[in-house]
């Protein structure tokens, strides 16, 4: 356990040397502050065209067209939302396919695994280190990325509708898939096709007939863009069978990865 | 006790390049042995097996008794590489507790352990310098200072002077005097034919994956010719002599005849026995490790 933690910490250690972690925060207050630039233009726009409308009419705003301008204000409020949160998972699948994909590789590159892997660590405690210090990266990222969102719907008046409150945890959840996934891939072929081929293995990639729609496992489930558009929340329930199933998919792809690992010679 | 046994050791790479062939080899608890081979013969191969880098294509290799697949062994190792590749990102104070921790040397000791090698290789100075500005003979001292962070009873070494300086091999080479004397194991590859001789107790050479002589330097060097002192010469056999490849010194009343290898001291022998010459004293000389070394591999094969 000692080893495991101790290797989790140094991958964390070798990230913020990469400045990465800083890198996100700043993604994040840039996309906070693009998002939110957008959003206000969005309501003067809105509110300048009723305006214009009601003197085309030889009338003023009357209460009537102010409620119509804050409904199109609430739906396209409810856009730019579930913009934001797709940009967001977008970038933490991003994040987590370059950590994931290049903990161990950058490792073997450098010759660093030989001189850890000298020392009474298994390879079973090497790998376990190296995802358990990509897991504490993808956990700060969705925590980020969550409070983003907060200070994003605060700072424009928005409603943080219900499926915003626990998008963070789905886009956690989803990147541990995502993440043990290519840390598989990345031990069978080069890093940068392994990224590339854990993006797209996902079974909503592929339609129903198709034997990989049942065998892959689907990202799509933890997408919640849409809900938050509809304003629509989810049962704790879901929230925890979708936590399940993210577990289920991590370990088995973890479990193969550690077997490959295992066997694997360090050339 | 063998503290490295390996068996019938093989290594075929894919590409079919047969790096190892057979390796039957033993190190004792205490012993400083000395691996030596051209580049090619297999030495890497061989410690890589040792460290479970890479399997074994066939046949066994253990440390203390047990497979090289326990990563526990390793608790009782330290290994330094030819190429001493650290994390740059971390002092060289704080690498070593990093690997200290690795080693299991317990929290509260980390910083004493590390202090303490870093004063023995001569980096205490350099302790809160980050690793990306250290030079390679730097690295090279933190490299022999994380493989000894656990006090480890066998020590590797690849090619372990290969960056220093003269200076610095001779620190280092008192060091490895130190463990040995302290009664470490001391697993040693090196290029370096003197320092070699220098520190082992004994040697192995291979070549393209086989063993080719194995034993104490005194097991493997044989005569390589000699110094004879004769008190008087006379002249018939002085110009017999003269017709030798021996050297021949004429000063006062003794002679000294200088025999350049085995077969000529021979021929001397012979001759100062025709002319019933009184042998005083024989000096042989044994063979350097640099004259068994290119006695054992065959050159046209290496190159």
């Amino acid at each position: 356990m000692r080893e495991t933690l101790l290797i989790a910490g140094d991958s964390i250690r070798a990230l913020l040397h990469q400045r990465l972690l800083v890198a996100l925060m700043l993604v994040m207050l840039g996309l906070t502050a693009a998002f939110s630039v957008a959003v206000t233009e969005m309501k003067e726009s809105v509110l300048q065209a009723a305006e214009a409308g009601a003197e085309a009419q030889g009338t003023g705003l009357d209460e009537e067209g102010l409620q119509e301008a804050r409904q199109q204000i609430d739906m396209a409020g409810s856009f730019f939302l579930a913009a934001f949160y797709w940009f967001a998972a977008f970038g933490g699948t991003a994040v987590t396919l370059f950590i994931c994909c290049t903990a161990v590789a950058t490792d073997l590159r450098r010759g660093t695994i030989r001189m850890v892997l000298a020392k009474p660590v298994s390879r079973t405690q090497f790998l376990l280190g190296k995802y358990c210090g990509a897991i504490a990266v993808m956990f700060s990222y969705s925590a980020l990325a969550g409070i983003a969102l907060v200070i994003f719907t605060r700072s424009n008046a928005l409603e943080l509708g219900p499926a915003a409150l626990y998008s963070p945890w789905l886009m956690f959840c989803s990147n541990l898939m995502v993440g043990s996934a290519a840390l598989l891939l990345s031990l069978l072929v080069h890093p940068l096709v392994a990224a590339v081929i854990a993006f797209f293995a996902s079974a909503s990639f592929f339609s129903s007939p198709n034997p990989l729609h049942f065998i892959l496992p689907s990202y799509d489930l933890f997408n919640v863009s849409s809900l938050i558009m509809q304003g629509r929340l989810i049962a704790m329930e879901d929230i925890l069978t979708l936590t399940l199933y993210a577990l289920d998919v991590a370990a088995i792809f973890l479990l193969v990865a550690l077997w490959r690992f295992r066997s694997k010679e360090l050339l | 006790m063998c503290v490295i046994r390996t068996e019938n050791l093989c290594k075929t790479y894919r590409g079919g390049t047969h790096a190892l062939r057979g390796l039957d080899l033993e190190v004792r608890a205490g012993e400083v042995f000395g691996f030596l081979g051209p580049n090619g013969a297999g030495k890497s191969t061989t410690i890589q097996l040792l460290l479970n880098f890479i399997r074994p294509t066939k046949g066994t290799a253990s440390l203390f008794g047990r497979p090289t697949t326990h990563s526990r062994t390793r608790q009782r190792l330290g290994y330094l590489p030819e190429s001493v590749n650290l994390h740059a990102y971390y002092s060289g104070q704080g690498l070593l507790e990093f690997y200290s921790g690795l080693a299991g040397v317990e929290r509260a000791d980390r910083r004493r352990r590390s202090e303490e090698l870093l004063g023995r290789v001569g980096l205490l100075d350099a302790a809160g310098q980050k690793i990306s500005q250290y030079s390679k003979g730097m690295l090279q001292r933190l490299g022999l200072a994380q493989a000894l962070i656990n006090d480890p009873e066998l020590l590797i070494l690849d090619e372990p002077t290969s960056n220093l300086d003269p200076v610095a091999r001779r620190d280092f080479r008192d060091i490895l005097l130190e463990l040995k004397a302290a009664g470490t194991t001391i697993f040693i590859c090196s290029h370096i034919l003197s320092e070699v001789e220098s520190v082992c107790d004994r040697v192995a050479i291979l070549q393209q994956g086989e063993l080719k002589r194995a034993g104490t330097l005194e097991e493997l060097s044989g005569a390589a010719g000699a110094t004879v002192t004769v008190k008087q010469l006379p002249a018939g056999a002085i110009e017999a002599l003269s017709a030798t490849e021996a050297r021949l010194t004429l000063r006062g009343g003794e002679s000294t005849i200088a025999c350049d290898s085995e077969a000529v001291h021979q021929d001397v022998e012979r001759l100062l026995e025709e002319w019933g010459v009184e042998v005083e004293r024989v000096e042989t000389r044994m063979q350097s490790l640099e004259e068994i070394f290119f006695g054992a591999i065959d050159r046209e094969s290496t190159s």
